[in-house]
């Protein structure tokens, strides 16, 4: 949101407040620059989803922690959204500390996606880094600033690049990087506060995996739940001898959405949602 | 002359009027009324749900009777075709893809049900479905589950504005439930072992 564009709308504000001022033009300038304030929303194209999200998409430039159990569909989900994004025409990058891109590319072909095409054609940029190796030279640099709470957020530098704009940035998962904190969790919070801080500063919409153990904890230190804008939970509950799928918006600063599970399934083309379905066996 | 009773119930049958129907059937004519229905409806675009026969045994049965139904669909909630093509054929039992078939898994996956309803839904425009049985949907699930189930499916119907027919057995042990699912539909029609 601009200044400028704020200041203009408190100015017709205060106008509207006095009755003689209050005319139709007024009114109609006030809901025009409200509606500029408004962030653009990011479409994930995941048939059902969007539909849970008041206009239809998740607010530009928001970080959102994708957090579930394993086999939940975490990874799914994010690899449909950064391929339904790239072959619209936006620019997605793909921090993997888990797969290789080789074995992300054979993921999208099981749903029909040609994830290594987009590669080739620079709409996507995939990643792999050893979550090993980025401890140690966090912990060594760490050594070096000593007493220091700031560290620079190494190995991506692709994001910072001149040049480089992307509008979708993925990174999967984070909780394999914690792992390799061994012994220094202090060390792993600050270094995730930094890559926070540089996805804001990229601007792009960004969504962060966390492996989760537990319902009602969506990551295991919890400090990327309280940085993150929002938290998508993926879930595979167990009913009696059956397995349901499900998904839930559980924060989303900046947009309104449909509170509670959707049921979800995961099909030969990726994910699908089902806003209007229930949990029959799990009421 | 047995069923003719039976045939007169269902040739009274009103859909435009009470689109919401449920049949009270006596187990001994039971087996009758399944191929009665498609046959009276056989120029519609029928979607069965069947919970208790399998797909082959409903089309083998209908061409015994020689009844033809090509708009019938049957969503399938028994057979073990549901079983990946990669099992050995004792599980599978090697049974043929039939087309207009589509499989629910089992009776108690009361959401999976729901969902592959919308899913049918979205894609054919379908003039009846029928849903056989509620006392089947009751064996496998507790007695409120059904009831929401039931009452969610009848909105989805009426928004879709879709006629629907519920079969459930008359008496037995889940006949107090029935019982109280009776209030959901616009007409409920008594088939006695006299039909």
């Amino acid at each position: 949101m601009s200044d400028r564009g704020r200041k203009k709308v408190e100015k017709l504000v205060r106008k509207l407040k006095e009755p003689k001022e209050a005319g139709l033009h007024e009114r109609l300038t006030l809901a025009k620059e409200r509606a500029k304030l408004k962030p653009a929303l990011i479409r994930t194209g995941i048939s059902g989803f969007d539909k849970l999200i008041a206009g239809g998409g998740i607010p530009a430039g928001t970080s959102v922690l994708v957090a579930g159990g394993p086999g939940t569909g975490k990874t799914i989900f994010c690899l449909q959204i950064v391929n339904n994004a790239a072959r619209e025409g936006r620019k997605c990058f793909y921090l993997s500390f888990e797969e290789s891109p080789e074995r992300l590319q054979q993921r999208g072909i099981q749903f029909g996606w040609n994830i290594g095409d987009l590669v080739k054609k620079r709409a996507l940029t995939i990643k792999r880094m050893p979550p090993m190796k980025v401890a140690k030279s966090v912990e060594a640099l760490f050594d070096k600033a000593a007493g220091q709470e700031w560290i620079p957020v190494t190995g991506i530098s692709e994001l910072t690049s001149k040049g480089a704009k992307f509008h979708i940035v993925v990174v999967d998962s984070v909780t394999a990087l914690e792992s390799a904190f061994t012994g220094r969790p202090e060390n792993y919070r600050i270094y995730i506060e930094q890559l926070f801080r540089l996805l804001e500063r990229v601007g792009a919409t960004s969504f962060i995996v966390t492996e989760t153990e537990a319902e009602e904890k969506y990551s295991r230190t919890g400090v990327e739940e309280f940085l993150a804008d929002g938290v998508i939970a993926l879930y595979n509950l167990r009913v009696k001898h059956a397995r349901l799928r499900g998904i839930e918006i559980v924060k989303l600063r900046g947009g309104e959405h449909i509170s509670g599970i959707a049921p979800m399934e995961i099909t030969s083309e990726g994910i699908e949602v089902f806003p209007g379905e229930r949990f029959f066996e799990a009421e | 002359m047995r069923s003719s009773k039976m045939d007169g119930a269902i040739a009274k049958i009103n859909l435009a009027n009470n689109p919401i129907i449920l049949i009270r059937v006596n187990p001994s004519v039971y087996p009758l009324l399944r191929w009665k229905l498609l046959k009276h409806f056989k120029n519609l675009e029928v979607a069965l749900i069947s919970l208790n026969i399998p797909y082959y045994e409903i089309f083998s049965e209908l061409k015994e009777k020689r009844v033809e139904v090509p708009k019938l669909f049957i969503i399938d909630g028994q057979s073990p075709g549901v079983a990946p093509s990669w099992l050995p054929s004792a599980f599978s039992q090697g049974l043929p893809t039939a087309k207009r078939t589509t499989y629910t898994g089992a009776p108690g996956s009361l959401t999976g049900l729901s969902i592959m309803m919308t899913r049918l839904f979205a894609r054919t425009k379908f003039d009846l479905v029928i849903l056989d049985s509620l006392s089947t949907l009751l064996i496998y699930n507790e007695p409120r589950q059904t009831e929401r189930f039931v009452h969610f499916l009848i909105e989805k119907l009426r928004s879709s504005s879709i006629p629907g027919i519920f079969i459930a057995l008359e008496g037995g042990p889940y006949s107090t439930e029935v019982e109280e699912i009776t209030q959901f539909f616009d007409s409920v029609i008594q088939i006695h072992a006299s039909a």
